[in-house]
């Protein structure tokens, strides 16, 4: 009786002492489990793919056919539909003809004259549920001026008032991301885990050049290979999004093709390890390439993308992590993502890294 | 001997070392003109940006070639001495230097054969030195540290193209855009700041490349 307890309480206090030293391990699984689980499951907002007809003319009555993504028009309640031009030139649908759940047919009276002197005007589609809340599509019709229209509608001022809000937890909708805007977490996430990785394999290589501790040189080693197999991932991922987005798996886009000399030049500091003997020169000249290629990385990565425009957001005026792409929703993923991530590297460097020490232990070369 | 004169001395000893053994100039200078005839009877016409691009490779095998060989060259005997008596920075600043002077009169032989081969597209000729010059100065300084590690390694030629080739291309890719822009095939009116980021990556690699050498020569 006391024995069984005796071992239950030592297999929990071995229990209990790996988490006091492992606890930033497990944390990085929880968060990693956690990401994967809310980043793939919570549903989009809902938005509109396409309305037709993108072009009108003033005084005249518009069937507008709204097609949406992941809406619900057939349970909504208080579905309603404007046109706005500015603040002060709105229009409401004069009927909603509401066919599913994901198509609307909306009737807009548009008046006779814009109080502007413009030939055209685009106008924002807004619809409004209580459901559903807002759904907008900029620049979905341009209105064209006319003469002699018989509309008796008028431009109103916009009642924001009258809009529901919903406050659930949603990705935003982007036309051509879609659903691949979860790509985030992994795709952006993975590429500052492998800079974080690399960061501290500097660090490591470094330290080893001035205290010529050899245990540090293994560390350095083991980090970068994490590194590359990171970055590899990288650009796997980025490529399926590419293919999705753009058209094609592989474009001759800067932004990719510096990553893939970034890869080339930790692959460079690989082969620089297997092809020296003495273990000394090879821990030493192999730190001594891995800050020199960290250097090289700089203008690599932060120059040279600057010189040519890009598709890839955070080039040639696209947005990066700002603006209306990166939303308060994703951070929430996408920041602990990266955490996770960088936690997942530094296990496995450990793991490389002990990998490594008993290899040449077993080989009695240390 | 302070370092200056270190350095000096050093230079002349390179030059020296270089007159005893004049093969391995020539035949880097046979490679630059079989390679550029080679070209010229394979493209027979070619456009402004096909020659920027033949005489950037040219060049960058050419330096290879040269630089492989200045730490090859009985350095091995003569290290030991060089370590006793000279300091690090002032050796890899003089290796620097030589390569320097002898990779800029490579370039402008290249320049001359392209020039004799293919003609002149050159509408700007100061912009297409300070892009040539600092071009030849990273490149130089990338070579001249990338192949002072290799020397404790085997198959040496091959570690230093693997090494090296990846690292060139951020220098390669600005001297290309300055000749583009020198050449009137693109507009820019920003490139001064494209030669200044050329010249600054050259600053940059031979820094690291002085920090560094104390570690890479003690073996």
């Amino acid at each position: 009786m006391f024995e069984r307890f005796g071992t239950i309480t030592s297999v929990g206090v071995t229990i209990l002492n790996t988490m006091k030293n492992g606890w930033w391990k497990i944390l990085g699984a929880v968060i990693f489990t956690g990401v994967l689980i809310v980043g793939l499951t919570t549903p989009l907002r809902p938005g509109i793919v396409e309305s037709s007809p993108r072009v009108a003319e003033t005084g005249q009555s518009v069937d507008v056919k709204i097609k949406a993504y992941n809406s619900f028009f057939a349970d909504a309640l208080g579905l309603k539909a404007w046109l706005k031009i500015s603040d002060d030139h709105v229009i409401s649908a004069a009927a909603i003809d509401v066919i599913s759940n994901r198509d609307i047919i909306a009737t807009f009276d548009i008046p006779n004259t814009f109080s502007s002197k413009k030939a055209k005007e685009k106008s924002t589609l807004i619809l409004n549920s209580e459901v559903d809340g807002n759904i907008i599509l900029p620049n979905a019709l341009v209105i064209r001026s006319q003469d002699g229209g018989t509309s008796q509608n008028q431009w109103t001022p916009f009642d924001i008032d009258k809009l529901h809000k919903v406050d659930n937890f949603r990705f935003p909708y982007r036309s051509t991301l879609n659903e691949t805007i979860r790509n985030t977490f992994f795709h952006v996430a993975i590429w500052f885990a492998m800079f974080i990785l690399l960061i501290i394999s500097l660090i490591y290589s470094i330290r080893f050049l001035i205290s010529k501790d050899h245990t540090l040189d293994i560390k350095a080693s083991a980090f970068t290979s994490v590194a590359i197999v990171f970055g590899l991932i990288g650009i796997a991922t980025g490529s399926v999004w590419a293919k999705f987005t753009w058209g094609a798996y592989w474009t001759s886009d800067v932004k990719l093709n510096m990553s893939a000399i970034a890869i080339l030049i930790y692959l460079a500091y690989w082969i620089l390890r297997t092809s020296i003997k003495d273990i000394d020169s090879r821990a030493r000249l192999s730190a001594v390439y891995n800050i020199f290629a960290f250097a090289m990385l700089i203008p690599l990565i932060f120059i040279i993308p600057r010189l040519t425009d890009s598709l890839h957001p955070g080039n040639g005026g696209n947005p990066a992590l700002g603006g209306e792409d990166l939303d308060n929703t994703l951070r929430m993923i996408f920041y602990p993502s990266i955490i996770a991530l960088t936690l997942i590297g530094i296990w496995i460097s450990n793991i490389t890294y002990r990998l490594e020490i008993v290899k040449e232990k077993v080989m009695g070369l240390y | 001997m302070n370092s200056l004169k270190q350095i000096g001395y050093l230079i002349g000893k390179e030059f020296k070392i270089e007159y005893r053994q004049l093969i391995s100039l020539a035949s880097v200078l046979l490679f630059l003109i079989s390679a550029s005839f080679v070209c010229y009877k394979t493209f027979i016409n070619i456009n402004g940006l096909a020659w920027i691009s033949l005489f950037w490779i040219i060049m960058i095998f050419a330096a290879i070639n040269l630089i492989v060989k200045s730490y090859s060259q009985g350095y091995g005997s003569r290290k030991l001495w060089y370590y006793s008596y000279y300091q690090s920075s002032s050796v890899f600043i003089s290796k620097l230097i030589y390569n320097f002077v002898v990779l800029t009169f490579i370039g402008l032989l290249l320049w001359m054969l392209m020039t004799l081969f293919f003609g002149s597209f050159i509408k700007d000729v100061s912009l297409y030195s300070q892009g040539f010059f600092f071009g030849i100065l990273g490149l130089n300084g990338l070579m001249s540290f990338t192949a002072s590690l290799i020397t404790h390694s085997e198959n040496n030629a091959v570690l230093m193209s693997v090494l090296a080739l990846p690292l060139t291309l951020p220098i390669v890719l600005l001297a290309v855009k300055i000749h583009a822009v020198s050449f009137g095939l693109i507009q820019d009116t920003s490139v001064g700041a494209d030669v200044l980021q050329l010249f600054a990556i050259g600053l940059l690699i031979m820094g690291m490349g002085i920090l560094l050498f104390p570690n890479v020569w003690r073996a």
